[in-house]
């Protein structure tokens, strides 16, 4: 059975073309790749810190 | 596949054979992403957006730098009505590759066509304020601003959702199920449509059963002929026999009347419609003749008049008929003298003519009188012995009419020939022409006394009394 109300909180307001700016800039462009450099970047510093 | 460091192709080898760096997890995180990009790629080509989205998503969270993928995504999301999610993507992708990247000739046509921009924004802009009014309860008026929505940019599945959902809550099964559908043709996996059909034919199935009731009575079952027939109750068999024949009858006879009352009279009608018209246009057409013949017999009547004017006016210069034939007869004569003066047979016929023609010594001039009577002094000798000969070579042969005709002849050319007139007496007498006998046996008395023929005459007058 479905629940008008329920069903209705599914639904979120699309952007405008003036919204777009906000659309870019909040894209979280953060990827795989960049977990992995950041994993990579920890550990050469704990080699050095442990140097 | 390059090189995070150095920017060097890499080879199968799990570290770079330039920079020396350890890119084994580096490449496997690329080659899922890829992978993923397969699996939203093939998803989109059968239509399942929904689940291309993910895909694409997933591999995008991968490797933020697939330009194919965010190009992919960005073209899923137009397609779903998502216009500016869709822009978004490709400039994103336009800026990690400016050059050769088909998103700078997607970001330019919409671009382009200034209007068409407006159109996709103005929809999501009424999406957005149904979905305000939603939230208000004004169900009503969120549907007149989502029916606008469905024909500014039918493809935005939101907005058609939105719409189909808020049918449902009012229970227009059959306005919902329309709009369902059309979204499951845009994306075929698009889970929350399917969801709604499911319901739509739970709640439409629960309906019709509870408008027909089944019955136990519904099927009759008997047997024939080591059959068992099962067929419904309200079914009649067909009758034989009288019954049919009762019915043909009938038929038969309600056929007719309605032929007799009804399609009758207006054939009748039709053909005395006809007939009076056809009358009215005879009585037009003979008409129209009386009044062309009344006026022809008056042309005749005035043309007819005008004849005998004309005839009357230059009958009176010329003469009739006979008496122009007399003056060409008298011209002939003249001619015929002139040209062998003793061919009396020639000029004989043509001095006949004029000799016994009486309006020709009333109606013509002197001129001609005179040429008429040179003519006579010249050939009346002649012409008199001529016709008395024939004359009285008749007399002789007792053929009196034509003894008279002659020797009267011969006496209008000459009467003082006894002899001529003496020969008419006496053929007037043998025709029984007793007074013109007479007469003409008193001319001879008095105008040859003492002759042989006087005492003739005188004896021939004395037996007539």
């Amino acid at each position: 059975m479905i629940q008008f109300e329920e069903e209705l909180k599914k639904f979120y307001k699309s952007p405008e073309v003036g919204d777009i700016e906000d659309v870019i800039y909040n894209q979280d462009m953060t990827d795989a790749t960049d977990l992995l450099f950041k994993i990579m970047q920890q550990d050469n510093n704990g080699t050095t810190n442990r140097r | 596949m390059k090189c995070y460091r150095c920017g060097a192709t890499l080879t199968q080898h799990d570290f770079c054979t330039a920079c020396k760096c350890d890119v084994r997890q580096y490449k496997l995180i690329i080659e899922a992403s890829n992978r993923k990009y397969n699996e939203g790629l093939e998803k989109a080509q059968i239509r399942d957006l929904t689940g291309a989205v993910t895909a694409l998503k997933q591999s995008l969270k991968l490797n933020k730098e697939h330009v194919d993928a965010r190009n992919l995504l960005g073209l899923i999301y137009f397609e779903m009505g998502e216009v500016v999610s869709a822009l978004g993507e490709w400039i994103i992708s336009k800026n990690l590759q400016p050059n050769k990247n088909i998103a700078s000739d997607y970001i330019s046509r919409l671009q382009n066509n200034q209007s068409r921009l407006d159109t996709y924004n103005q929809a999501i802009h009424k999406y957005n304020t149904a979905l305000d009014l939603c939230h208000q309860g004004s169900d009503d008026l969120a549907i007149i601003q989502l029916k606008k929505i469905v024909s500014l940019n039918p493809n935005h599945i939101k907005s058609n959702l939105l719409l189909a959902l808020l049918y449902m809550e009012q229970e227009h099964w059959d306005k919902a199920y329309p709009i369902l559908k059309r979204v499951t043709h845009i994306d075929h996996g698009n889970t929350q449509a399917q969801r709604y059909l499911r319901e739509i034919t739970r709640m439409t199935k629960q309906k019709s059963n509870k408008a027909k009731p089944k019955t136990k009575d519904s099927v009759v079952r008997y047997e024939r002929d080591n059959e068992i027939i099962i067929q419904p109750a309200e079914v009649i068999e067909p009758n034989t026999g009288k019954g049919t024949l009762l019915g043909f009858v009938i038929g038969f006879l309600l056929g007719m009347a309605i032929i007799f009352f009804l399609i009758m009279p207006g054939r009748l009608q039709d053909v005395r419609s006809e007939l009076e018209e056809n009358i009215r246009i005879a009585n037009e057409n003979r008409e129209a003749q009386s009044a062309t013949i009344a006026s022809l017999e008056s042309r005749l009547a005035d043309l007819t008049e005008e004849r005998d004017a004309i005839v009357a006016q230059y009958g009176d210069i010329y003469g009739e008929d006979s008496n122009a034939e007399a003056v060409n007869a008298l011209l002939s004569a003249v001619a015929t003298y002139l040209a062998d003066a003793k061919d009396i047979a020639g000029v004989q016929p043509h001095m006949d003519i004029c000799v016994k023609n009486e309006a020709f010594f009333e109606k013509n001039t002197n001129s001609i009188l005179g040429l008429y009577d040179s003519m006579k002094a010249l050939t009346s000798p002649s012409l008199a012995q001529y016709h008395y000969d024939l004359g009285y070579a008749a007399y002789e042969a007792r053929e009196y009419d034509t003894a008279v005709s002659e020797l009267e002849l011969a006496v209008m050319y000459y009467s003082e020939n006894a002899d001529s007139l003496f020969y008419l007496a006496s053929s007037y007498q043998a025709e029984k022409k007793l007074d013109k006998a007479k007469e003409v046996y008193g001319i001879v008395i008095e105008r040859f006394p003492n002759t042989t023929r006087a005492s003739q005459a005188k004896r021939a007058l004395d037996s007539m009394q």
